[in-house]
C-alpha cells in the first residue's frame, strides 16, 4: 500500500469535501430553487442575423399572452438594442440574446438573468418581475474599449391595480 | 549521526501485523473508490454514448376549449392518449399556410402507414377566431381528413392563451386587422407534455418524423426496468 503523507491526506479528503459540496450545492440550487443553467438554444449566423425575417431584425419585446413576454436583444459593440424595455410588475419575460460581432455578456441586476452572448448563438433565460422598479442589464464581459458604457434597463411598471 | 535499528523477532511480528491493518485499510478504501467511480463512470459512458435517446419533457402543455370545424367544444383532454401535432394559421393565408398545409399532408400519409404505440392526431388552431362555416371551407380546400386532422378556432382571448402562453408562438393583429403570424409546430405527448416547439419556421416533414419516433420508441420500451433506463436519459438531458 502506498504511503500517503497525513497532512497530504487531509487536504485530499478536503478537495473531495469541497467537490462534493459544490455538486450538492449545485443540485440543490437547480432542482428547489428553480435556478437554470443558460444554454444555447439556436445558432443564427452574426451576418444575416439583423436582415428580415429574423426577429432580431426588430429587437425588442413581444407579448405572447398577458404577463408572458419575450424580448429579442441584440449585443452589438456597445449597445443593446433596445436598450430599454417596459413591462408591467408581474410579468414573465423570456430573454433571448445573440451578438453581432464579439463576445459579450448579459446580466439584469438582481435577479437570476447572467448569461454569456456569443456571436452565433442564442442565449435564452427566463425571469419573472414581481417588484416595480429599474432593473440595470450590463454587459459584464470585457467587449473592448467601451465596454463600460454598455448597458441598458428594465422598467417594471407597478400595474393599474397595484397602483390604485 | 543516523542510528540503525534492526528489527528483532517482537517488532517483525508487530510490522507484519500493522502491514496487515494497512492491507486491509487499503482494501477498504479500494472499494470505497470503486463504489464511487463505476457509478461515475457508468453516467459518464451513458451521457457520452447516450444509448437511449429521448424527447425533452419541456413543460405541461396548455389546456384549451375551442370549436371544431362542426362546431362541437374540443378541449385538451380529447387528445389524451395520442401524439398530437399542432400548428397554427389563419382562414385567409396563403404562402405560409400552404407550407404548413404541405407539411400536414406529408405527415398524415407517414403517419398513417406507421403501427405505432400511439395514434398521432394532426391539430390547426386557426387564429383569426374562424366561425366553424369557415373552417368547413378551409378543410374542404385543403382536402382534410377529418379523422387525422383537426381544425380547430375559438375566441382571441383563449386563442392568445393558447398559443401564445402556451405554445410560445408569437402573433399579433396587423395594421389592416388581419393576423400576422410566425409559423410554428407544437409536439403534445399522450399525457399532455410539451415534447417539441419549433419556433419561427417550420421544421421538415423527416424532423418531425424523427421526433416522432424517438417518442413512439419510448412509449413502447419505457416499461419494467427499462422505464428507469429511460428516466435516467431524462435525467441527464440538458433541456433548453
Amino acid at each position: 500500500m502506498m504511503h500517503v503523507d497525513r497532512y497530504e491526506q487531509i487536504w485530499i479528503r478536503l478537495s473531495v469535501f469541497v467537490l462534493i459540496a459544490f455538486i450538492l450545492a449545485v443540485l440543490t440550487a437547480s432542482v428547489s430553487a428553480g435556478i437554470q443553467v443558460p444554454g444555447v438554444v439556436q445558432r443564427v449566423d452574426p451576418n444575416t442575423v439583423t436582415e428580415p425575417g429574423s426577429p432580431w431584425a426588430e429587437p425588442g419585446l413581444r407579448e405572447l399572452a398577458p404577463g408572458k413576454y419575450e424580448a429579442y436583444i441584440l449585443a452589438q459593440i456597445w449597445v443593446f438594442t433596445p436598450d430599454e424595455i417596459r413591462v408591467p410588475a408581474g410579468s414573465e419575460v423570456t430573454f433571448y440574446v445573440t451578438s453581432k460581432d464579439v463576445q459579450h455578456g448579459f446580466k439584469i441586476l438582481d435577479t437570476n438573468i447572467n448569461m454569456m452572448v456569443i456571436p452565433g448563438q442564442v442565449s435564452k433565460l427566463t425571469a419573472r418581475f414581481d417588484e416595480p422598479g429599474t432593473y440595470t442589464m450590463v454587459c459584464h464581459e470585457y467587449c473592448g474599449v467601451g465596454h463600460h458604457t454598455m448597458y441598458g434597463r428594465i422598467v417594471v411598471e407597478p400595474t393599474q391595480a397595484a397602483a390604485e | 549521526m543516523a542510528t540503525v535499528s534492526v528489527p528483532g523477532p517482537t517488532s517483525e511480528s508487530a510490522h507484519r501485523t500493522s502491514g496487515r491493518r494497512r492491507f486491509r485499510r487499503g482494501g477498504r478504501g479500494t472499494w470505497a473508490l470503486l463504489l464511487v467511480a463505476v457509478p461515475v463512470l457508468a453516467v459518464l459512458l451513458f451521457v457520452i454514448f447516450r444509448p437511449i435517446l429521448v424527447l425533452p419533457r419541456i413543460g405541461p402543455a396548455p389546456g384549451f376549449v375551442l370549436t371544431d370545424a362542426q362546431g362541437h367544444p374540443v378541449s385538451h383532454e380529447d387528445f389524451r392518449g395520442k401524439v398530437t401535432v399542432y400548428t397554427v394559421a389563419t382562414t385567409d393565408c396563403t404562402d405560409a399556410c400552404a407550407e404548413t398545409y404541405a407539411l400536414l399532408r406529408r405527415l398524415a400519409a407517414q403517419t398513417g402507414q406507421e403501427t405505432w404505440p400511439a395514434p398521432v392526431e394532426l391539430v390547426t388552431v386557426y387564429l383569426d377566431s374562424a366561425t366553424p362555416e369557415q373552417l368547413r371551407q378551409v378543410a374542404a380546400q385543403v382536402d382534410v381528413d377529418p379523422s387525422r386532422w383537426r381544425l380547430l378556432s375559438g375566441d382571441p382571448r383563449s386563442l392568445k392563451y393558447l398559443v401564445g402562453g402556451g405554445f410560445e408562438l408569437y402573433y399579433r393583429e396587423g395594421p389592416a386587422g388581419r393576423i400576422e403570424f410566425e409559423p410554428g409546430l407544437v409536439l403534445v405527448d399522450g399525457v399532455g407534455v410539451l415534447r417539441a416547439m419549433y419556433r419561427g419556421s417550420l421544421p421538415s416533414s423527416q424532423e418531425v418524423l424523427r421526433d416522432l419516433e424517438t417518442l413512439m420508441a419510448e412509449i413502447q420500451n419505457s416499461k419494467g426496468w427499462t422505464r428507469y433506463a429511460y428516466e435516467a436519459a431524462h435525467l441527464f438531458l440538458c433541456y433548453p
